[in-house]
């Protein structure tokens, strides 16, 4: 009996000993596969969510994406006010996409990525955009392309990125570290509309640059593919080289293994980015057969030299233009010289922008293609 | 053999009339009474039961002999004489109180009563019909002998005696149950078996104390060492192959009269997940299908549990395409999960037990019921979603397949849905605990439970989930067995 009372005290105790007590039905909430956060003219917060619905029709279930606008002091009273006007709670366990307007980035993404954080439902890896048009609200008012909802028709083109490498997918957790980390800005994908087909479709524009949580300005596709070899993100995509006489060949990236070094000489620091690619010769649109020994070393020499041009160039319009170390090389110090970081953190802002930068790109061409010589009319 | 009963009078009158008098209001008792044809004197009586015995032995080797053959005068009285030199039964004992003479007729022995004499002959004369040998029902196999137990001890005990030539086997018999006096044989391998289970089995054996024995499982629920536990600790078998099997592995083998399913003790989890046939057949594959049999066990037990768990708990966990279908077949579902999902659960258990009960020829209108009517037509009446039927369908198809283990199964299922309903995944985690202390804990006949799992030695693992080639099992279980633990000379190993 005694034990019987034990066991009866510990089972009361069970529940109270978890963290996160509540069982709620599927059918009963909203999932949020988006959303987009504006700011009004009164300074409130106006945001998109985009939800999934589920239809019962004698043909079956469909999905179809609905979006709900809710206006609140802040995100989560603007969530909550979705109650208003849509009867089911919003769940955030399965967003995958935030977009925030050029606006409020400007302001500072402090006040409104703490939600993100705090609350249990958000995913930290959630991914950040900011939309390049007039308000984030229209990036989901796009019709996406083949699936139903624009969230995760904007994930569907961030998990494509392996094959291109034009875009960053830059999660929540990975913007906070940046934003809060020292020597490293934060950066975030740039979102615009385009027109395909008649219609309006969502497309990656670049990367928006931001300098402690504020955004300053944006850089381009291109610029974006040269970014993303500095950080170690390309993991394909192709190289355009430049041949001469308007002719282009097209190299695919098999792989590609970035190696950023710090280095410290009498006191001038200098950072040295070294590239190991594998490429595969994809395109062979000129005249002049590269397919041979000395055409193509030579077509790597040109593939290394535009390359390092490219990369140096993003690096010295960064370094001008912005003057937020996007690249983490002040993170690099602090891990890798810890003893010159100390030295020179204070005015790393004004260091940043005169570091010396080389880029050595090392290319491989591993592979040419099915064909031998390129194709040749004949008479 | 002669209890402290009353004992047999000289006079034949008086003892007819006295077993008269103990088999009042039996009308199937045949008393039949004669004379030597050279000595009418000589009135003799022959008892026995109608349809107990064969009649055609009783005519012919008992009353033939004894009224054609010419006893001498002198004679009158000395049953030896009849007993060795006029009878022609193959045994033959003396009986001579009247009690153990009734139990003997009961059992379809005849007796020879015989006038002034206060001994009589009893005379084996049994003879009923009794099923035929045949495969067992539950226990098919793809490969191997395809004989079965039946009903009558007898010719249990004969086939596992063909399989067994060996004086090595003993067979130890014993009565139990007061009202059905039920036949149980103990069947051992003397240098193989462990003598301390042994003397436990038949300790536990004796101390039975209800009237009736009409099936094994009545013994089982009075030698369990936990009697309370859903899980069993005797395990039971309708095969003679399994049964020599056990034996050759040191297990006991309880054989009990008027049942097809004999014993075997101790019974340990492995056993759950080892079928018929694993030794028959190639070992790669009798392994894989043992870990399907464990996976499915799992699956039986705890995919009702997680789907409830996750679906109103953890929807973080589903992914996210997943998630949009489920949410879509459940919208407008009017119940919980927990609800929908017990439900189902207890309609399977009706379609389950229906279709055990039923004839065969309503069997088919039965599965067009219930999966038409209840499985269709509830997903398209929005009374259950589609895809709670199909979870319940793998549970129920992965619990058919370790049917052995049906019934703690079904109990461990409920509570962790319920636990699940409750606490989500942290409940279910605490049902996996107490379930693992509890058959952590449990002992049969003195050897622990899950003994091959916890094992940490290669050669006593290798015949758990997996099973190796013969020539690696070639030690016995250190727990169940005897002195002799090897199968094979000890050289023989490192080849």
């Amino acid at each position: 009996m005694k034990r019987l009372l034990l066991l009866l005290y510990v089972i009361m105790f069970i529940p109270s000993t978890t963290a996160c007590w509540d069982s709620r039905e599927v059918d009963k909430f909203a999932i949020v596969t988006g959303m987009a956060v504006d700011k009004t003219e009164q300074g409130k917060y106006l945001v998109t969510f985009e939800v999934a619905d589920f239809i019962q029709s004698s043909e079956g279930q469909t999905i179809k994406s609905i979006l709900i606008e809710s206006e609140g002091e802040s995100i989560f009273e603007a969530a909550r006010n979705a109650l208003n006007i849509n009867a089911p709670r919003l769940y955030f366990g399965h967003t995958t996409v935030a977009i925030f307007s050029k606006a409020v980035a400007r302001e500072g993404m402090l006040k409104v990525l703490d939600f993100f954080l705090r609350d249990a439902e958000p995913r930290l890896s959630i991914d950040l955009f900011i939309s390049e048009e007039e308000t984030a609200g229209e990036i989901l008012r796009t019709k996406p392309l083949t699936s139903e909802f624009v969230a995760v028709e904007i994930t569907d083109i961030m998990d494509e990125q392996k094959n291109l490498s034009k875009a960053l997918a830059v999660p929540a957790y990975k913007f906070i570290n940046a934003m809060t980390g020292e020597g490293i800005s934060g950066i975030m994908t740039s979102l615009r509309i385009t027109e395909n087909n008649g219609e309006k479709n969502v497309k990656t524009s670049g990367t928006a640059v931001f300098k402690n949580d504020r955004l300053i300005g944006f850089i381009n596709e291109e610029d974006t593919f040269a970014l993303s070899f500095i950080l170690d993100e390309v993991k394909g995509g192709v190289l355009v080289v430049d041949v001469g006489n308007e002719e282009k060949m097209s190299l695919d990236i098999v792989n590609n293994i970035t190696d950023v070094k710090p280095a410290s000489e009498n006191g001038e620091l200098s950072v040295k980015v070294k590239l190991k690619l594998k490429v595969a010769l994809i395109e062979h649109n000129s005249a002049r057969n590269f397919n041979n020994k000395e055409g193509r070393e030579a077509l790597v020499k040109m593939a290394r030299e535009q390359l390092k041009n490219r990369i140096e160039g993003i690096v010295k319009k960064i370094q001008n233009d912005f003057g937020a170390d996007i690249f983490g090389f002040g993170d690099l110090f602090y891990r890798d010289l810890p003893k010159v970081w100390k030295e020179v953190r204070k005015e790393w802002d004004d260091i940043f922008k005169n570091l010396k930068v080389t880029v050595e790109p090392e290319i491989k061409l591993t592979h040419t293609g099915l064909l031998l010589e390129p194709i040749e009319i004949g008479d | 053999m002669s209890s402290g009963g009353k004992r047999l009078y000289k006079s034949l009158d008086d003892n007819i009339s006295e077993i008269k008098q103990i088999f009042r209001d039996d009308d199937g008792l045949v008393i039949r009474s004669f004379r030597n044809r050279d000595n009418p004197i000589f009135k003799f009586c022959v008892l026995f039961i109608e349809g107990m015995t064969d009649n055609k032995l009783i005519d012919q080797y008992i009353i033939q002999p004894v009224i054609q053959y010419p006893i001498p005068g002198y004679l009158v009285g000395d049953l030896d004489v009849i007993s060795e030199q006029v009878v022609l039964s193959h045994n033959v004992e003396k009986v001579c109180d009247f009690a153990d003479l009734a139990e003997r007729i009961l059992r379809g022995e005849s007796i020879l009563l015989m006038e002034r004499c206060d001994k009589a002959l009893a005379l084996s004369t049994e003879g009923w019909k009794s099923r035929d040998i045949t495969e067992p029902e539950s226990e098919k196999v793809q490969r191997g002998p395809r004989e079965g137990f039946v009903e009558d001890i007898n010719t249990n005990l004969t086939m596992i005696r063909r399989k067994l030539p060996t004086t090595n086997l003993k067979v130890r018999n014993m009565i139990i149950g007061k009202q059905t006096r039920t036949k149980v044989s103990i069947c051992y391998l003397d240098d193989i078996a462990n003598k301390d289970i042994l003397n436990e089995l038949i300790n536990r054996l004796e101390k039975i104390d209800f009237d009736s024995i009409l099936d094994s499982g009545f013994i089982v629920e009075f030698i369990e060492d936990s009697p309370y536990s859903p899980f069993d600790t005797v395990g039971s078998t309708e095969r003679p192959d399994i049964a020599v099997a056990m034996m050759l592995q040191g297990h006991i083998v309880v054989v009990v009269d008027g049942t097809p399913s004999v014993l075997t003790v101790p019974f340990l989890m492995n056993e759950y997940f080892i079928t018929n046939d694993d030794y028959y057949i190639n070992f790669y594959f009798s392994s894989v299908s043992r870990i399907v049999r464990v996976i499915s066990f799992f699956i039986t037990v705890l995919l009702p549990a997680f789907y409830v768990a996750i679906l109103t708990y953890h929807q973080e966990m589903i992914p996210s395409p997943l998630l949009f279908s489920i949410s879509a077949a459940r919208e407008g579902i009017p119940f919980p999960t927990v609800v929908e999902t017990l439900g189902l659960l207890v309609v399977f258990e009706i379609l389950r037990e229906v279709g055990m009960r039923v004839p065969m020829q309503i069997g088919q209108s039965l599965s067009i019921l219930g999966a038409v009517v209840l499985g269709t037509a509830a997903v398209e009446a929005r009374l259950v979603s589609s895809s709670v039927i199909i979870v319940i369908a793998l549970t129920g198809l992965t619990g058919i397949m370790s049917i052995k283990i049906k019934g703690p199964a079904i109990l461990i299922r409920f509570s962790f849905v319920l636990l699940a309903g409750f606490l989500g995944l942290y409940g279910i985690v605490w049902g996996i605990i107490v379930v693992t202390l509890h058959l952590c804990s449990l002992r049969s006949f003195g050897v622990p439970y899950m003994m091959p799992y916890t094992s940490l030695k290669p050669g006593e693992v290798a015949n758990t989930i997996i099973r190796a080639p013969l020539r690696f099992l070639n030690k016995r279980d250190k727990f169940v067995s005897g002195e002799n633990k090897m199968k094979m000379e000890e050289k023989d190993i490192s080849k």
